[in-house]
Formats: structure tokens, sequence, C-alpha cells
């Protein structure tokens, strides 16, 4: 233990006054509150007083917050009103079974502080029970406490406070039975009383009606520490042990500390050392000296608890935490969330647990409030990964204790000492909410392998099936795979490949940048790593210009002396990597030039992916025409060579310039069945993608229903997949499709986006917020009044933290257009209706709306004006626009008015003539009118 | 001010003053033979006691007697705690002088009363054997001394569910000795005040004991705060404190939040916070509902559950056929139920119904006030009621 930094524990009945004074911190309401009571009882007595109990879990300073007390209490001492604070030992083995013993003590303590002397030592000595005679004996020890009182205060005038600590485990032993509790409440309450009770409790005391000492006290509950209380001690304490006070980086670990433990103050002392410790396993090695130290004190606090909650704080560990009440009761197979509520509160009651509102969810969700507790019952419990690494089970800590940049600087560290489970730990802490697991830096890295090997044969330490199936299941371990003394080269890359793996991709790259500086004159091998960084960056960084900078230093020509296949890929790969970086005619000419050296090596499946490529930057480029016979070229070259994905892709292509060019129906038909291949690929992104396609087309031949299926089809097909990206592009044009023709299952979609987005919360995931119009006119169309309802209401919270974004509203005027055109008038009318009200209120509601959302009634009005020619309608929707739902409303209703007697009118130019030149203006360009031409000035002739 | 306690009775500038109701139980104690106060705990009946122990201590003449019953159990215990009580200068404290001195009474018991009367210490010799003697002595000597005498038992409950569960077997006599004897008294003269948080004729009921012998005492009960009354506790709690910077809108606040307008949750609410420094009134919710509702309501609303499952356990059929109907009679009208609460259908008859009335009267169940008729009117004793009776589904839609 003297390894670890560790203090010692005080025994708060041993500290001075002076110690106390100085390590005193956030306590200072329940302090004044038990003083306050104090004065009251002091004042009151003899009569009838204050009597406090103190609630707190083990470690909470109920011991010091007595002590505390005891010494300011002494304040009110004076000659006329004596104060006496008698401070029993922290256990009273002495009484046992006999109540009135408790008196007789307070009596011997009393006259103790009286005389000076030490009396209560053997006076007090354990005596044989009888409780026939008890109710007379605790008559009789009531009344010489009260003599000892009248010779304390032998003016009449007096208080005695007596802290009793570890009350609720007196009363349970020496009150068990309810006669004696009831003699002692019956004490409490006597009238002309001259003692006070200060007692404190880990349980319950007062809390059972049906117990005599039912609501006897003032009960105080000492709330944890908050992080400042945690930074003031540790402040305090340094400044006791001669060091500075925290710096701006220690206060981040303090923040760090108070939250692994959960507030407790006694684990804030015992870990105020660990904040001069950089180094994690000696963290964890103080953790778990800290549980063994603790054990005791862990084993009481979970003794203390009934077996139900037992139960539950177990399944709670073991299963996982956070969880909800209705997941912990189904996990423990209680018959529902009622069964174990009431345990469950009795668990927050203690503090051990805690529970806060799931972000953007309904739910509350429970974990335990100490983690060094739950590190301790880990390794009691026999948990294996515990035992085997011992960081894992202090997560919550190390996340918060070390920043990004040491998390990363650690997880090397650890690679570099040869610990790969540490340096995995800390990977894993360093790439949380980022990293991408299929990205093709890492999923077309065997081929990359292969050909390194062929051009460098023998460079490899394994076969590369090897290599990649160890770099798959353990990235850490296969860091060093490359060897201390093997080719650089190959050390930089599959070094780089772990570092990605495990989510330093930064570091991956200083890797291969490193490895780029020393390849000197070594062309291949300056392609060879400038081609992997380039995958790097691209892929994994999304750092297109300095993809661009370093495959400026391959050129085609380095590629000559590699063998055929080998060649073919790079020029492949640097054909990809020209296109991904927006260079399509240098793109086109490499990826010719591999499709031509594949078909020379008859190598097919090389030959259909060159041409996919070369087909991806035609259509870049817009020339469709040629897009088309590449795309089917490469299409038919990869059925050749049974590569499905890459004939769904290059079907994918040529569905996309037939719709550019018009061919819908066409372009309908090849996107279908780039859909199929691609889900006989299990190509999740590109069967999404190539459905998206018939869609538009659909939509461009009013096929509306239909295209909302097949969106609602591309959308459940991201969802399965859990693919936030395209789900963003699926529900995009789900909402399109939604604001043309009914779909009222787009309105849970977005739901499920929203869900989908908070628990992917990364950088490239798209955010449901920019589509919130989109949201409005999709329930607009569907008078879908109560799944939007309850969509808004659901997840008020995620709408009301939102970050404004733009919303712009046109598309729910076109959806109220649509409702008319397609249903009748009254629809029309029935989804304005709808929708105008609730867009008001969810404008209101929100503290932050997005931009634009001020003028929102202008575009929706706008939208509706555009798309809506029926005047019946106009003028209804304009009886709608009344000051309730914005001041400008009415405003908007002249226009509407106005283009309603516009397009009603067999000369529209008669009526626009006579209309305000602004509200003209407004109808000339919603109906694409030209604006009148000015007559000209008559030329006045001047009178001679 | 209102200086704020929290735990048990409170007088003085602790106690928040109820003229009107106070005003009502001394008349009603002047006027009969004594009260019964029996009701929910910490709810204030012990305060009302002490005010009117202390009021009627304060009327020259009058000799009062108080006894916590707490921790007795015993006819022994009892009566050395009713003679401990008895102040030594007072007519009955010399009249204890005399008997102790009697040679009309057994040794024994003159024995026990010197040991009393001189030293203040307890014999351990029993002397409930000379019961009916001892008590006959002192209906005699009430009836020879005229002067006004007022016996208060607080927790009277607890001194009779004390000695049921200390010898079972014997209980029903021992009890009903002792019941008898103190109806004895009253009718000799000695008004009583009765106070306990048990039900009395719950109790009485339970362990089969004879009600007869209280049939003369009149019921009394504690009712919540009135709204105007609560606010006016408040005020007196937080006007000094606050240097008036509690201003009506929190008091406003803190009635809303506060659930109940019993002291207790009053006193409570107003512990948790800085009166010196109140917080804005729109956090009282909050703090109620984490510092004061969560332990309060949920024991309270409980405790009517344990109630109802006491008397099942007691007579189910009389619980299902009686206290519930009645229950469901009163509670599920807003307005409060005029008698005849519920008609009586055999077995149970008219006086079975009146007793079920009284029973869920002093367990805090129902409450009785005059109606505009002068027709008793039947009503949920507290806020408390109707939020356990909301969520017990027990109601007729339940």
């Amino acid at each position: 233990m003297s390894d670890h930094p560790l203090i010692q524990t005080f025994m708060t009945h041993r500290m001075t006054d002076d110690a106390v004074r100085a390590l005193a911190t956030g306590r200072e309401e329940e302090t004044a509150q038990v003083l306050d009571a104090v004065r009251r009882s002091h004042a009151a007595a003899p009569g009838t007083l204050q009597h406090v109990l103190i609630y707190g879990p083990r470690g909470f300073g109920k011991s010091f917050l007595t002590r505390l007390v005891q010494i300011r209490a002494g304040d009110l001492d004076t000659e006329s009103a004596p104060l006496r604070f008698v401070l029993l030992p922290e256990e009273q083995k002495n009484v046992t079974r006999n109540p009135h013993a408790l008196l007789a003590y307070i009596a011997h303590k009393l006259a103790d502080l009286r005389t000076g002397e030490d009396g209560s030592w053997t006076e007090s000595m354990f005596q044989w029970p009888d409780p026939a005679k008890e109710a007379a004996h605790w008559n009789e020890a009531a009344n010489t406490l009260e003599a000892e009182l009248d010779r304390s205060f032998p003016g009449g005038q007096g208080l005695a406070v007596v802290a009793i600590e570890n009350f609720d485990f007196l009363l349970s032993s020496l009150f068990k039975e309810e006669i004696a509790e009831q003699r002692l409440r019956g004490w409490l309450d006597r009238p002309g009383n001259r003692v006070m009770v200060l007692a404190t409790a880990t349980g319950t005391v007062d809390m059972d009606y049906d117990r005599p000492l039912f609501q006897a006290f003032q009960s105080i509950r000492l709330r944890p520490w908050t992080p400042e209380d945690c930074i003031a001690y540790f402040d305090r304490h340094r400044r006791s042990h001669g060091k500075p006070p925290l710096d701006d980086d220690r206060r981040a670990k303090a923040r760090a500390i108070a939250d692994f433990i959960g507030g407790n103050p006694r684990l804030a002392q015992l870990l105020a050392d660990v904040l001069d410790t950089q180094d994690a396993l000696s963290v964890a090695q103080t953790m778990t000296a800290l549980a063994d130290k603790l054990a005791d004190y862990y084993r009481r606090r979970i003794d203390d608890l009934p077996p139900l909650a037992q139960g539950l704080l177990d399944a709670l560990i073991r299963g996982g935490e956070p969880t909800s009440q209705t997941d912990l009761a189904a996990r423990v197979g209680a018959d529902g969330q009622n069964a174990i509520a009431r345990i469950m509160q009795d668990l927050q009651r203690t503090d051990i647990i805690r529970g806060y509102d799931e972000p953007g969810g309904r739910s509350v969700l429970y974990q335990v409030t100490d983690r060094v507790f739950v590190h301790f019952y880990r390794l009691r419990q026999g948990n294996q990964s515990a035992q085997d690494s011992p960081l894992t089970t202090i997560l919550d800590f190390l996340r918060a204790f070390y920043s990004r940049t040491e998390q990363r600087d650690q997880a090397l560290a650890y690679l570099d000492q040869g610990r790969p489970a540490e340096a995995r730990v800390f990977a894993d802490l360093a790439a949380e909410g980022g990293g991408d697991g299929d990205s093709p830096y890492r999923t077309d890295w065997a081929g990359r392998l292969e050909r390194l090997e062929s051009v460098r044969p023998g460079c490899l330490p394994l076969p590369v099936a090897e290599i990649v199936a160890r770099m798959d299941a353990c990235p850490e371990t296969a860091y060093g795979l490359g060897g201390a003394d093997g080719d650089p080269l190959v050390r930089a890359i599959i070094q780089a490949q772990a570092l990605a793996r495990m989510g330093m991709a930064e570091e991956a790259d200083r890797t291969l940048t490193r490895a780029l500086a020393e390849t000197a004159n070594d062309k291949t091998a300056e392609a060879l790593l400038a081609l992997e960084r380039t995958f790097l960056l691209v892929d994994e960084l999304d750092r297109i210009q300095e993809a661009v900078t370093c495959l400026r230093r391959i050129g085609p020509d380095v590629f000559n002396d590699w063998p055929p296949t080998a060649r073919t890929e790079g020029l492949t790969d640097l054909a990809w990597s020209l296109g991904a970086l927006g260079e399509h005619d240098a793109a086109i000419a490499t990826g010719r030039k591999a499709a031509a050296l594949a078909e020379k090596t008859n190598d097919i499946r090389g030959q259909a992916r060159a041409l996919l490529l070369v087909a991806f930057s035609l259509g870049e480029l817009g020339d469709h025409q040629e897009v088309l016979a590449t795309g089917r070229e490469a299409a038919a070259l990869a059925e050749k060579a049974n590569d499905i994905r890459g004939q769904a892709m290059a079907l994918g292509l040529v569905a996309f310039s037939l719709r550019q060019r018009g061919d819908h129906q066409e372009a309908i038909a090849i996107g279908r069945e780039a859909a199929a291949l691609a889900a006989q690929a299990g190509a999740v992104d590109e069967q999404a993608d190539a459905l998206r396609l018939v869609v538009f087309s659909l939509r461009d031949t009013e096929q509306r229903e239909d295209a909302a299926a097949t969106a609602l089809e591309s959308a459940e097909l991201a969802f399965s997949a859990d693919k936030a990206f395209t789900a963003m592009w699926s529900v995009s044009i789900v909402l399109e499709s939604a604001a043309e023709t009914p779909c009222p299952q787009a309105i849970a979609l977005f739901g499920r986006w929203m869900d989908l987005c908070h628990t992917q919360p990364d950088a490239n995931t798209a955010d449901w917020r920019i589509a919130l119009a989109g949201l409005f006119a999709a329930a607009a169309r569907a008078r879908a009044w109560e799944s939007l309802d309850a969509l808004l209401h659901d997840r008020r919270e995620a709408f009301a933290n939102a970050k404004p974004l733009y919303f712009f509203g046109q598309e729910i005027g076109r959806a109220i257009a649509a409702t008319g055109r397609d249903e009748g008038r009254a629809m029309g009318f029935a989804s304005a209706a709808g929708i105008l009200p609730r867009l008001a209120a969810f404008g209101a509601d929100m503290p932050y709306p997005p931009a634009g959302f001020n003028s929102w009634i202008s575009n929706v009005v706008a939208g509706l004006a555009g798309a809506c020619r029926d005047p019946g309608l106009l003028r209804d929707v304009a009886g709608l626009l009344t000051t309730d739902l914005a001041p400008e409303a009415p405003a908007q209703a002249i226009l509407l008015r106005a283009l309603a007697d516009v397009d009603a009118a067999e000369k529209p130019e008669r009526i626009l003539a006579r209309l305000d030149p602004d509200v003209a203006t407004w109808i000339r360009r919603v109906r694409g009118l030209p604006d009148p031409t000015p007559r000209a000035a008559k030329k006045r002739s001047r009178k001679r | 001010m209102l200086e704020l306690f929290y735990g048990g009775p409170v007088s003085g500038n602790q106690r928040f003053a109820r003229p009107a109701l106070e005003a009502d139980m001394m008349r009603k104690m002047s006027e009969t033979n004594g009260l019964s106060l029996f009701g929910l705990r910490r709810i204030g009946k012990s305060t009302l006691r002490l005010h009117a122990q202390e009021t009627l201590a304060r009327t020259e003449g009058h000799t009062v007697v108080f006894v916590d019953a707490q921790g007795i159990n015993s006819i022994d215990q009892f009566l050395f705690a009713i003679l401990r009580g008895i102040p030594k200068e007072s007519i009955p404290g010399k009249m204890l002088d005399l008997l102790s001195g009697n040679p009309a009474l057994p040794e024994t018991l003159r024995n026990a009363l010197k040991g009393l009367v001189s030293k203040g210490t307890e014999t351990q010799d029993l002397i409930s054997g000379y019961w009916p003697l001892i008590s006959s002595e002192i209906a005699d000597a009430l009836a020879r001394d005229r002067s006004p005498k007022t016996l208060i038992v607080d927790e009277f409950s607890f001194l009779i569910r004390n000695m049921a569960q200390a010898e079972p077997a014997t209980a029903a006599a021992r009890v009903n000795a002792l019941l008898a004897s103190m109806r004895q008294w009253r009718e000799n003269g000695l008004r009583m005040l009765l106070t306990g948080s048990i039900g009395l004729t719950g109790l009485v009921r339970q362990y089969k004991f004879d009600r007869e012998h209280l049939n003369d005492l009149q019921a009394f009960t504690v009712p919540e705060l009135t709204e105007e009354e609560a606010r006016a506790f408040v005020t007196q709690a937080t006007h000094e404190p606050s240097n008036g910077s509690w201003t009506a809108e929190h008091t406003s606040a803190f009635l809303s939040a506060c659930g109940a307008f019993y002291p207790c949750f009053l006193v409570k609410g107003l512990q948790a916070l800085d009166r010196a420094a109140p917080p804005p009134p729109d956090t009282l919710e909050a703090l109620f509902r984490r510092q004061v509702r969560a332990d309060l309501h949920d024991l309270f609303i409980n405790q009517f559950d344990k109630t109802l499952g006491r008397y099942r356990e007691t007579d189910r059929a009389h619980a299902d056929s009686v206290l519930l109907p009645i229950l469901r009679a009163v509670l599920d009208t807003p307005d409060g139920r005029p008698e005849p609460v519920l008609e009586p259908s055999p077995p149970y008859d008219t006086v079975d119904i009146r007793t079920a009335l009284t029973m869920l009267r002093e367990d805090g169940f129902l409450d009785r006030d005059m109606g505009a008729n002068d027709d008793r009117v039947w009503r949920p004793a507290s806020r408390l009621t109707t939020l356990w009776w909301k969520q017990s589904n027990l109601g007729a839609r339940g």
C-alpha cells in the first residue's frame, strides 16, 4: 500500500479543532441548519427542543459535520446559559441490551464534562440486562440524568447537546422493542427538556409510520459534494501539505475524480494525491488499493441494504449501466417497473444509485453513483475483465481524467511498452464518437497488402491473410507485426493501419508521413506509402487537399516496373484517388490506362473496376452519353467476373445518367436492377442509393405513390443497417415525396432519424434539423396530426435543445396546395388549418428558433401561392391567417386574397393595375407575369 | 414571529394559534366528560393537547394530570404515571398523601404509594391485583373532592396496544377493567382528554375489547389548516427572518407546492430553505418535490394502505361490506356525503356503520362537519386522503 498515493483515513473524533476548521468543505448549508437548531434549542431550554438527525451514506462526512457543530456550538456557551456538547463515541458497545444505559451513559459523560474526570469509562460499564425491570430502570436513569442536568446547569438555564452517531444501528439493536422506542420518544418529547439529540444515521430512523420515532427529528440529508466542493477540498488539502493550488489542468482532473466518486467526501480525501499522477496504471493500482482499503466500508454499504436491493444492485452492475427501471425489471424477471420502483427509490435515497434523464429520450437511466464501488464490486464478484486489465473497470474515470490528447499519448506509450490491452483501452477512449468501421482504407487493405507483396516479394512478415486476420481481431497486438528490424515501409503501413483502427488516425498519418520522409530515392516505396496515405487522408481524415498534395508525388510511370496486376491496381487506385479529388480528366485517362492494361492481362475484374471509375468521372463531367456506354461495359465485365457489387455500382451510374438524359422509364428499370444486385451483394449503401435514383425518376414522372413507397424502402434499408448518413438522404427524399402524396409513415421515420443521429452523433452524420420543414410538410400533406403531435411532445427536449439551423417553409405551402389539388379544397383547407397553429406553437416553444423561422408564415404563403391555382382555397387559407399565428399574418392574408382575385379574373392585368404596387409585384413574381410596360410620356406641346 | 420546530408538540412562539379550533375544543371539554382526540401522526394533535393542558392549568383551582403513555404496558405503570403526575401541592396530591397512610388499604399498596410520595420511586410489587379496590378508592376520592380536575393521556392507544401485546391471554380482562375504571372516574368528575395516533375504536375492535366504556367521550379531530391559515402560518414564519424579502408570491408558490396543509408539511418545507435569503418562488416546487413530498407523501399514503390492510386482516367481511362502501360513498362524492352515508345491510346495522365511521375518522380517512341544514356531512379528512384515494384505484371507477 505504501507504494500507492493513498493518505490515511482520519478519525474525526481525534482531529484537532484547527484541523477540522481548515478542512471543512461544502457543508455550509447543512452546518447552518444544525447550528440554527442548536440555537433554537438553547434558547428554548428547558422546554421543547429541536432534535436533529443527519442522514448520509457512509463516507459523506456525518462525523466531520458533528465535530464541526461541536466546535461552532461552543460560541453559544455562556455563563448564564451554558451549553455542553456530549460527543458519544462512534460505537456504544457498553450499553448493549440496556436501553436505560444510554441515558445513564449521557449522565456520566455530562458529569465528566462538569468535573473534568473520566468517570464514565468505568461507571458506564455493561450491566447484565433485566427486561422485567427495564421500565423502572428507564425512569430511574431519566431521573438520574435530570439530577445531573441540575448539577451541570445550577442556574436553571442550559442545554446539553448529545451527539449520537450510527443512531440507526443503535435503534435497531438497543431500541428494537417497540416499547423501548416509545420510552425514548417520550423522553425526547418530555416537558422541560434540556437534552437535545443530534444523531447521525445511514439507514432510516424516523421514516416508519408505525414506529414511535416517526418524524421525531428535523432531518438533514447530506448531499454529495459538487465538483466545486471537491476542488475546494483538494486545494485545502494541498495547502495543508505545502503544495500550490490546483492549476487548470488539475482542476479538470479534479472534476473527473468528483464525477467518478459520486461526490463522496471520504473518497475525495483518499484520492487527493492521484491528481499528481500521470501514469494510468498507477491510477488503476491506486483504485484497486482503494477498493481493498475500503472493502469493509463497501461491504457495510452493501450489508446495509435489504436483500432485494442488493439483488437489484448486482443486476445493475452485472447487466450493464446505465439502464432504465423498465429494462432492469425485465433483466431480473420482475413483474414490471412497478415491482422494483420502491426499492430503486430506496437505493437512490441512500445515494447508491443516481438517475438522470436519458439524453434525447424519455426514460430515466440509473447508474451506481460511486464508481470506485463498482470497481470494488467487479473485483470482488469475480469479473474476469476487471481482473485481467485493471483499466477496464475505471473507464469512466480515465475518460474524464485524461484529455483526448493525453489518451492518445497514453495509448502510444502503452503500444511502445508492449502493453496492447492498456493501449486499446486508451485508444478506444480517444476514438469515442468518431472513427469509421468500414472505410475503404480498412476494407481494401488486404488488396493493397497483396500488391505490396507482389511489388516487394518477401517484404511481409506473415501471409497477407494472417496479417489481415490479426489486424481484424486485435489491431493493438497487430501494431507490432512489422517488427523493430523489419522493412520500415511495411512497419509503417501496418502500424498506421493499426492506429487508424484504434481510432488514432492522426497518429497513423504521422507514422506514414514520417516513413515517407525517410524513403529517400525509393520511388516504389514512396508510391506505395503515398497511395496508402491518400486512402487514409480521404477515408479517415477527410483532408482532401492534403491528399491531392500527397498524390502529386506519384506519376503513372512509377508503376511501369510493377507486376501487371499490381500495376493495374496501382493505376486504378490512382484513378480512384484522382476522381475522389475531383480531377476527373486525369482520373479518366488513368482509369482507361488501367482498363487497357487489365484487358491485356485478362484481368476482367480489374478492367471492370477501372471502367467503373472512368464512368463515374464521366458522369461528374456531365458526359452522360459516354457514361451509358462505359457504365454498361463495366457492368457487363463485372458480371462476367462475378463482381456483383461492382455490377450494381456500374448500373447505378447508368441509371443516374439515364435520368439526367430524361429517359425515366429506363432509369427506373435499371435503377431497380442495380438495387436488386446490390441487395444480392449485401451492399446496403449501394442498394439504398439505387432506390433513391428510382425515386427521382418516379417523381419526375409524377408516379408519386410509387415514389413514396420506394423512398420508404430505401430508408428502411438505411435504418436496418444503422447507417445514419444513408438514412439522411433516404429520409430526405421520403419527406420530399411525403409533401406530394400522403405518407404518414414519414413522421415516425423522422423520429427514428432523430434517434439514429443521437446514437451516432459524429461529424459525418447528417442532422435531422435540416429537414424540420419537410417534417411539417409531410404532416400537412397526410394530415397526420396525432403522429406529429406525439413526435413533437415525445421529443420536446430534443427540439428545445437543438441548436438552430435554418427553416425553409415553402414546402409546407406546397404540401397544402398538393392536398387541395389531389383531394379537393376542403382537404386543402383542413391541411392548412391543422399545420398553421402547430407551426406557431412550435416556434413559441423553441428557445432558439432556427434561422428563417421568424418568416415561416411568409415562406408557407409563398409556397402555397406558387403551387396553388385554386382561388377558393387561397381565400380560405387567407381566412386562417390571423395575428394568433404571427403578427405579420394579416399582411400575408392580403397577398393571398389579392392573388386569388387575380387568378379568378378573366383579365388579371386589370386587377393587378388596381392593386397596391408592392402586392402586384409580389403576384407578378409568383405567377411569372411580366412587369407592366411603362407608358411613354406624351410630349407636351408647348403653347406658344 | 413563529419559531419553527419539527418533531413534537409545541407551545409559545413555536405554536401557530388556531383560536376557533382551540376555543371549540375547550368548550367541548367543559361540556362533556371529556374528548377523544385520535388521528394521523404529525398533524398537530399533541400541540392542541398541550395547549389545552396549559390553558386548563392556568385556570385557578384546576388540577391537570398529564400522562405520556408511551412505554407503558401495564396498569401498574399507568397508575404510577398518574400518581407521579399529580402536583404535590394540589388537593389530589394531599389526597394521595392520605391514601398512602390509609390503614384500610393493603400494606403492599400503601408501601407502593409511600415509595412514590416520599422518594418518587416505583415499587416493583404488582398491585394490579388490587385494582378494583384502588379504582374504587380513587372514584370515592374523586366524588368527595369536587374541585375541577382533568386527566390528559397522550398516546392512550399505545397504552392499550402495549397492554394487549404484553400479556395477550389476560389482556381483555385487564384492559376492560381499566376502561371501566376510567369511565367511572369520569362519571365522578375527572374530565379526560385521551389522545393518540392509532384510532382507538379500530384498536378496541381489533382486540375485541369492550367499547361501551368509551361511549361517553366525544370525538374531536384536528383538521388540516385552511388555505388562509396556512398562508398566515407561512407569513408568520418568514416575514421577520427574511426581512421582508419573502413575498406573497413566495407564499403562493410555497402553498401550491406543499401538497397538504398540515403544520408538519409547512415546517418541513420552511426548514429546508434559507428563510433569510429566500430562493426564487419558481424553485419551491422542486424543493418540495425533492425534500418534503418525496418523504412525507409516500409515508402517509402508504399508511392509509396499511391501515386498510389491518382492517381487512381483522375482519375481511366487515372491511369489504362496510368500511370500503363507506369510503366509496364519501370519497367518490366531491362535495361530501350527508348522513346517512350508507344504508345498513344485514348482518350489519346502523351501529356498525356508526362505529365504522368513527374508526375511519380516528384513522384519518374521513372527517365530519355540519352541513347547511345542520345535517352531518362526511368528507375526506385531508388532501392526503383524496390523493391516496385517487392512487388506490379503490373508487367506484377504479
